[in-house]
């Protein structure tokens, strides 16, 4: 299990705010907050900042905590609606949009005041709309204006490089070639926008208010004070941009301002419905999953709590969703919704019954056989990296493996070949430490055959002053006759890379090939650092082949 | 007799019983030690009176190769002699004895044996004994004392050499309870022993293997390099979502992997542009990486087999395109188990939770909502540790999407747990930094505890 998510969004949020909206103690709130998905990150007075999950893209300011956070309590529940008055303003489209960045989407949101708080908030939310939906800006970008310094109607159109506007955070009118040269944000998502035409939101007197997905004019930035605010969502699909639109206006109307419809139209776009969805889940579904035995009041009640609009109906529950949780694409995210409202920590676990063990993978069983074998002969199990540096392989005489096609770092170019090479990489980090040195590892290597071969090896190295082909040689021995009760082992002269010539040995048992042995040839062992009078024997060897002449022999 | 304890003097004790005199070059190699080491022990145990000395460093001299002749073949001043007795003629005797000839004349005339008549030698006495005879006799082939009186050959190279021999040693008292009995210092420190051992790591991991197993798991094991397909698509990821972009992914070069059935690949995208919209790319699904979670592996397993009913799990190692740090590293073990069956609740799997938890040590455990891009309902489970004095985050949980199950042909629901287990092994081992678990440091190995 593993979220998989590269970044995990972080919010700020006040305390006092919370306990503003919800009218519950700051401990009862610091207490709930992980029983709405949010993790604690750090706490600095009344400033909390929580992780909270990219799907819910609701929870990236505190309005839309705290409104979640009404609903776990018990203070406000059910669905919130959304109270959008009918357009006033419009955005036209134009066709030249097509193709460039097609969809675009609007609101406008009056009768409030923007303070530094709710300042910050918004432009939080905006920014983690732009990286997590909007996946970087290019599936979504959000300009948000002072509505105030704008004329409607708002027009959706293209421009050419040659166009000239002041961008926000400028004081000087730029072209477009040369915002997308020389400011932060025209170098960062420039790319998003390559062609002959760049997409510009207008105001009705033809005045450049943003650049999707670039930047926005200066004239038009929001500040502390603003009163009435016009928010452009641009993007590829009506979709896209009318989920970050639902999730603006939650956010905006928790914020205390009133939402207007913004009426849309033109190259396949149409004004915002900003719809409740209704959907419907079997109480039978609810129990089975969680295992709860609620009835249908206490299951429409948790509903409630997490606030969605929900009636019972028979054995169904009957839910309505806001626009804003798309998140929920089926029955089984609604019975998620109904545990979050009952409450994790109310659900009790269930002591597992009697069950006959399992069993562990006859591989497994093997390896475990092996480490005994090993620590039993005086040899310490090491843990080396599968992924490798060709550089470190290329130091034992070795490459030819399968390649990383985008690695990070000149360590992680390459999967392992052979054990060999990091065992050697250990002893010569280890100079300092009392000899001998008596290391074995069991792990996984690849070879490149057109497809992926994966197949796990037994490496095996001895290091001090007296270390030998036959001190090496006994100890193969000592583990495939002694310890696996394998015949037939003999090792004819053989050579290999990093061994000495002379001193080198396929190991043979039970009929077959398994591996290789040897003194590790000088000039490698000073590629690895160690001292003049350290000699190293090792070996190496293919466990499925050491345990495939066993068959039969049960004597695992 | 204390103090005779390191392992140096033990060796010299029991090299040197029953044995008479002995050099620093004798005891060492009845002790098996070096020069050095011999040297420096037995100054511990003179120190100590353990042993003493017993022969002072002595002059002693014996035949050089001159010398050696003489003795075998006669000395020249007397082969000299016999030659003139003999009436050997001057020219004769240079003939016999070539160089050899001038020096011998020279002592001859010195012990007024003969004088010279122009370059004639003549002999007026043939001597019985000449002292450097005698002095030959009483030196024999071995040393001989310094003392003996050798001025005869003064300023003949060759014949006498000297060198002065070492000191020798004696145990100090050979029929002392300290020989006797072999009693030694059992107080004194000894030379560090070192464990072979297996990896504190993978003490962690066969614990919790065997926790598993224990609680009625089978173990299934699946390849590290993997279609994104397994490691992705079937996971419901969508194809543009940030986990997948190559700074979170290691993408392998060159390598086929084997594709999905196409029945499974057309269901899993249908399902994907259902639930994602736009289009499904199965050139994406079929790019080689190396697997970022196990997931795909138990995944795999049910969806090749559908079981009514299991509970399997599978354990390895994974890997992230991450900058490596004291929190993170590019490789890491993850282990994740699945309860498959129609009768299997989210509070099934808390309990099941709870008791492997409660089986690792780790005894107050709670439960938290997350989200995991493929569960619904998802939970994060967090334990309590005492020495950090705080709550944890360990394995997730949750039960998979249907989005994920229908599409595999997986007819029952599916339960999965687990998360990565160094995190686990760290609270275990007290470790605060993640790489120390690969450093390998031979000290660290050596030093950390079997049963912590």
């Amino acid at each position: 299990m593993a979220a998989g998510d590269a970044a995990v969004p972080v919010v700020e949020l006040s305390y006092q705010g919370l306990s503003g909206m919800t009218g519950a103690h700051i401990d009862t709130i610091r207490e709930r907050l992980p029983h709405l998905g949010l993790d604690i990150e750090h706490e600095d007075g009344d400033a909390v900042r929580v992780e909270y999950s990219p799907n819910r893209p609701d929870y990236s300011t505190e309005y839309g905590i705290g409104l979640g956070l009404q609903g776990i309590l018990g203070r406000e529940t059910g669905i919130i609606p959304l109270r959008v008055a009918p357009p006033k303003w419009s955005i036209r489209a134009d066709d030249s949009v097509a193709g460039v960045r097609g969809a675009v989407t609007g609101v406008r949101a009056t009768g409030g005041t923007l303070d530094g708080h709710s300042l910050r908030q918004i432009i939080s939310m905006q920014e983690d709309i732009h990286q997590g939906l909007g996946r970087g800006r290019r599936r979504v970008a959000i300009g948000i204006h002072d509505a105030g310094r704008m004329k409607p109607p708002i027009s959706y159109t293209t421009v050419d490089g040659e166009h000239a506007f002041t961008p926000l955070e400028h004081n000087r009118e730029m072209s477009i070639l040369d915002i997308m040269r020389e400011t932060k944000q025209g170098v960062r998502y420039g790319g998003l926008v390559s062609g002959e035409r760049y997409p510009v939101i207008m105001d009705g007197t033809g005045r450049v208010a943003s650049m999707p997905p670039v930047i926005n004019s200066a004239h038009t930035a929001i500040t502390e004070g603003t009163r009435d605010m016009f928010v452009d969502i641009t993007g590829h699909r009506t979709i896209d941009v009318e989920r970050a639109l639902a999730v603006v206006c939650i956010t905006l109307q928790a914020a205390g301002f009133a939402l207007e419809c913004v009426g849309v139209s033109g190259a396949g776009n149409r004004t915002p419905p900003l719809d409740e969805r209704g959907m419907s889940v079997g109480l039978d579904m609810i129990n089975g999953t969680l295992g709860l035995a609620m009835t249908a009041g206490e299951a429409t009640a948790c509903m409630g709590r997490s606030r969605l609009g929900a009636h019972p109906d028979g054995d169904m529950i009957r839910c309505v969703i806001p626009p804003y949780r798309f998140d929920i694409m089926g029955p089984m995210d609604l019975v998620e919704e109904a545990a979050l409202g009952y409450g994790i920590d109310r659900m009790e676990p269930v002591p597992p019954p009697g069950r006959p063990p399992g069993r562990a993978h006859h591989t497994t069983v093997q390896l475990a056989a092996l480490d005994r074998i090993m620590t039993g002969l005086g040899y310490t199990q090491a843990a080396s990296p599968v992924l490798a540096g060709e550089g470190a392989m290329a130091m034992a005489g070795m490459g030819g493996g399968m390649r990383v096609a985008n690695p990070k770092s000149g360590a992680h170019t390459m999967l392992r070949t052979s054990l060999l090479p990091g065992l050697l990489d250990i002893l010569g980090r280890n100079v300092h430490e009392p000899y001998p040195h008596r290391l074995y590892e069991t792990g996984r290597v690849f070879e490149r055959h057109g497809t992926a071969a994966e197949s796990l090896r037994l490496g095996c190295v001895t290091a001090h002053k007296d270390a030998s082909y036959s001190e090496i040689k006994s100890t193969i021995h000592a583990m495939l006759r002694r310890g696996l009760g394998l015949e037939g082992v003999s090792t004819p002269p053989a050579s290999g890379p990093a061994y000495q010539p002379g001193r080198t040995a396929a190991i043979w048992a039970g009929g077959r090939r398994v591996g290789i042995l040897g003194e590790v040839s000088g000039d490698i062992l000073r590629v690895f650092r160690l001292r003049e009078h350290t000699r190293v024997a090792a070996f190496e060897m293919d466990v499925e082949l050491i345990f495939g002449g066993l068959e039969g022999k049960g004597a695992l | 007799m204390a103090g005779i304890s390191h392992w140096i003097e033990q060796k010299i004790i029991h090299g040197m019983r029953g044995a008479g005199g002995l050099s620093v070059s004798d005891i060492a190699g009845r002790a098996g030690i070096d020069a050095d080491q011999a040297r420096r022990g037995i100054q511990w145990l003179l120190d100590k009176g353990a042993i003493r000395a017993h022969e002072p460093p002595r002059r002693v001299i014996y035949l050089g190769e001159a010398g050696v002749r003489a003795a075998a073949e006669g000395l020249p001043e007397r082969r000299l002699l016999a030659l003139l007795r003999d009436g050997a003629a001057a020219d004769q005797i240079y003939h016999t004895m070539g160089r050899e000839m001038g020096p011998a004349v020279g002592v001859c005339v010195r012990n007024g044996w003969v004088r010279m008549e122009g370059r004639r030698p003549i002999l007026l006495e043939y001597p019985g004994t000449i002292p450097g005879e005698q002095i030959l006799e009483k030196m024999g082939r071995g040393d001989a004392p310094g003392t003996l009186d050798v001025s005869y050959f003064e300023r003949r190279p060759g014949y006498i050499l000297e060198r002065t021999e070492p000191p020798t040693y004696v145990l100090a008292d050979p029929g002392s309870e300290y020989a006797a009995d072999d009693s030694i210092n059992v107080e004194a420190g000894v030379a560090e022993s070192y464990i072979a051992r297996t990896h504190p790591l993978f003490d962690t991991i066969s614990e919790i293997r065997e926790a598993f197993v224990s609680l009625g798991f089978d173990e299934v094991m699946g390849d590290m390099v993997q279609s994104s397909f397994w490691n992705f698509d079937a996971l419901f990821t969508p194809q543009d979502h940030p986990a997948r972009e190559m700074q979170d992914t290691f993408y392998m070069e060159d390598v086929r992997v084997e594709p999905a059935p196409g029945d499974v690949a057309e269901r899993v995208a249908e399902a994907h542009r259902n639930g994602w919209g736009g289009d499904w790319d199965a050139g994406r699904a079929a790019r080689p990486v190396l697997r970022t979670h196990t997931t795909c592996v138990t995944i795999r397993h049910l969806a090749e087999s559908d079981p009514q009913e299991a509970r399997a799990f599978s354990l390895g190692r994974v890997f992230r395109n991450e900058k490596p740090s004291y929190k993170h590293l590019v490789e890491f073990h993850q282990v994740e188990g699945v309860v498959v069956g129609d009768g299997v609740s989210l509070r099934d799997l808390m309990g099941m939770q709870r008791r492997f938890y409660h089986m690792m040590g780790m005894e107050k455990v709670k439960f938290w909502p997350t989200y995991f891009p493929y569960t619904e309902p998802s939970l994060q489970s967090m334990v309590y540790n005492n020495t950090l004095g705080k709550w944890v985050e360990l394995f997730g949980m949750g039960m998979f999407r249907p989005e994920v199950t229908k599409p595999l042909g997986i007819s029952r629901p599916v339960l999965a747990w687990g998360g990565g287990i160094e995190r686990m092994a760290m609270l275990r081992y007290g470790i605060d930094d993640i790489r120390a678990l690969y450093g390998n440091d031979m000290g660290w190995l050596r030093g950390m505890p079997l049963c912590p």
